[in-house]
């Protein structure tokens, strides 16, 4: 049942991040709309499994969640601060 | 890292390879022989086996009317009617696609020595090998999931195995122990050399077969308003299409308009009542095929535009290179060759894994009964 819940957090959470991340690059490249969304698109497939992967490696599952709420600050940090 | 995460990574590591393993199979084995697709059809089709040397004596105009019918279904089915030209992939010919009722869709192949109207092609084995590694012979989201399930069993396996970094030179195929150690060691070993091909070839692959489906979901989280079309300089409905000015001249002034230019198709275009011709084709380098163009007026012939992707910003040209950075046209046939062989390596890996992960799973389900005997021996 744990392991699901961790299953599900990092899947979910991993996912919702590297979205954001690729709405901020989207978001802040100089770059015409449609190549601004392919940068931002190629980020997604390299940031989600990273983010996903990299979620799992706590031990605690409060730990995953922290640091999937770091990521996704610094995203909108990035995307929308400015 | 804790021993459930570590459970955790070799589970996720494992179904990403089980779930989608015969998916996976069909697309890298598809991709890597699609890489030659262009040659295959010409091999197998003699319709389209022509001299690569042989004259073209026929130019574009005198190729239009003669395949006039084609054209005219073309549009008649709501195509722009779109010529293919004598090139590197279609030497010796002329070819024009139009809706045909029993296929859908079909060609139309001219002889540009001879002018002589060719026999339909036998097959579409390049369209057939393109279809099942783009869509899986279905649409591209099952393709997607693949592209998804492979980059995640790369961050998986990185993490699992990344001690093999700092033993990358040490590493050896023991190939004298039973099986699994065997299968073991190829998996590493070629998950290891190959993991810059394969994080390249999977990121673009599941960008482009992910990208109209993903799209609206970015622009939606970025809240990206759609840039308005601009419809200035559109014609009212039903104007007349004016005549065509001649052809060829144009595809001549394409050549010397971009440096190194092949045009590959002509086009006759009508957008939002603009009526022009589009000459398509390849340049060299790291550039997807047919975006560089030169647009025409379609009854004066006076040059309208000229786009050359090598000339733009860089992020128009990265978006232009994941085509080619995927299917690896864009440096001859070694590349091609190169690109044959690595891309057969994930279907290995697919096979070692899966045939790993059901040896892992017997171990661990035999493990406890053995524990349980030896207990009751005691």
């Amino acid at each position: 049942m744990m392991t699901a819940c961790r299953l599900a957090l990092v899947l979910i959470g991993g996912t919702a991040v590297a979205l954001l991340y690729a709405a901020a690059i989207l978001r802040t490249l100089p770059a015409a709309p449609d190549d601004a969304m392919t940068a931002a698109g190629m980020a997604l497939m390299l940031v989600w499994p990273a983010l996903v992967v990299a979620s799992t490696v706590p031990a605690r599952l409060r730990t995953s969640a922290l640091f999937l709420a770091a990521n996704a600050a610094l995203a909108l940090l990035i995307g929308w601060a400015s | 890292m804790n021993r459930d995460s570590r459970k955790l990574l070799y589970d996720v590591h494992g179904w990403a390879g089980f779930v989608v393993g015969i998916a996976l199979l069909i697309v890298s084995l598809s991709g890597a022989v699609a890489v030659f697709a262009p040659e295959i059809d010409r091999w197998w089709n003699p319709t389209l086996q022509a001299d690569r040397d042989a004259r073209v004596r026929i130019d574009p105009d005198q190729a239009l009317v003669r395949l006039d019918r084609f054209a005219a279904l073309a549009q008649a089915g709501g195509l722009d009617a779109s010529l293919e030209l004598p090139n590197r992939n279609l030497p010796g010919r002329y070819g024009i696609l139009y809706p045909s009722a029993q296929q859908g869709f079909d060609y139309a192949y001219l002889d540009a020595a001879s002018g002589e109207l060719l026999p339909p092609r036998r097959n579409h084995v390049y369209y057939f090998l393109r279809h099942l590694h783009v869509r899986l012979l279905y649409n591209r989201l099952p393709v997607g999931i693949v592209g998804l399930a492979m980059l995640l069993s790369i961050a998986t396996g990185l993490l699992i195995y990344r001690h093999i970094l700092r033993d990358m030179f040490r590493m050896r195929w023991r190939r004298d122990r039973n099986v699994r150690v065997t299968f073991a060691d190829f998996h590493k070993l070629v998950g290891f050399w190959a993991l810059l091909f394969h994080i390249v070839i999977a990121s673009t692959g599941t960008w482009l077969a992910l990208e109209s489906y993903l799209q609206p979901v970015i622009a939606a989280v970025a809240n990206h308003r759609p840039d308005s079309v601009d419809k200035s300089g559109a014609g009212a409905a039903g104007e007349t299409v004016p005549r065509l000015a001649p052809i060829a001249p144009m595809v001549a002034r394409s050549r010397t308009a971009i440096e190194g230019f092949e045009p590959t198709y002509v086009t006759l275009e009508d957008d939002a009542g603009r009526p022009r011709v589009r000459v398509s084709g390849d340049v060299p380098g790291l550039v997807q095929q047919g975006v560089s163009h030169v647009l025409f007026d379609r009854a004066t012939g006076r040059l309208l535009e000229v786009n050359d992707v090598r000339a733009k910003p860089f992020w128009t040209q990265f978006r232009h290179a994941l085509e080619p950075i995927h299917y690896g046209y864009f440096g001859g046939v070694w590349v091609k060759l190169l690109y044959l062989i690595v891309g057969l390596l994930p279907a290995a890996l697919s096979i070692t894994g899966t045939l790993l992960w059901f040896e892992r799973r017997r171990h661990e389900s035999r493990a406890p009964k053995a524990m349980a005997g030896a207990k009751a021996a005691v």
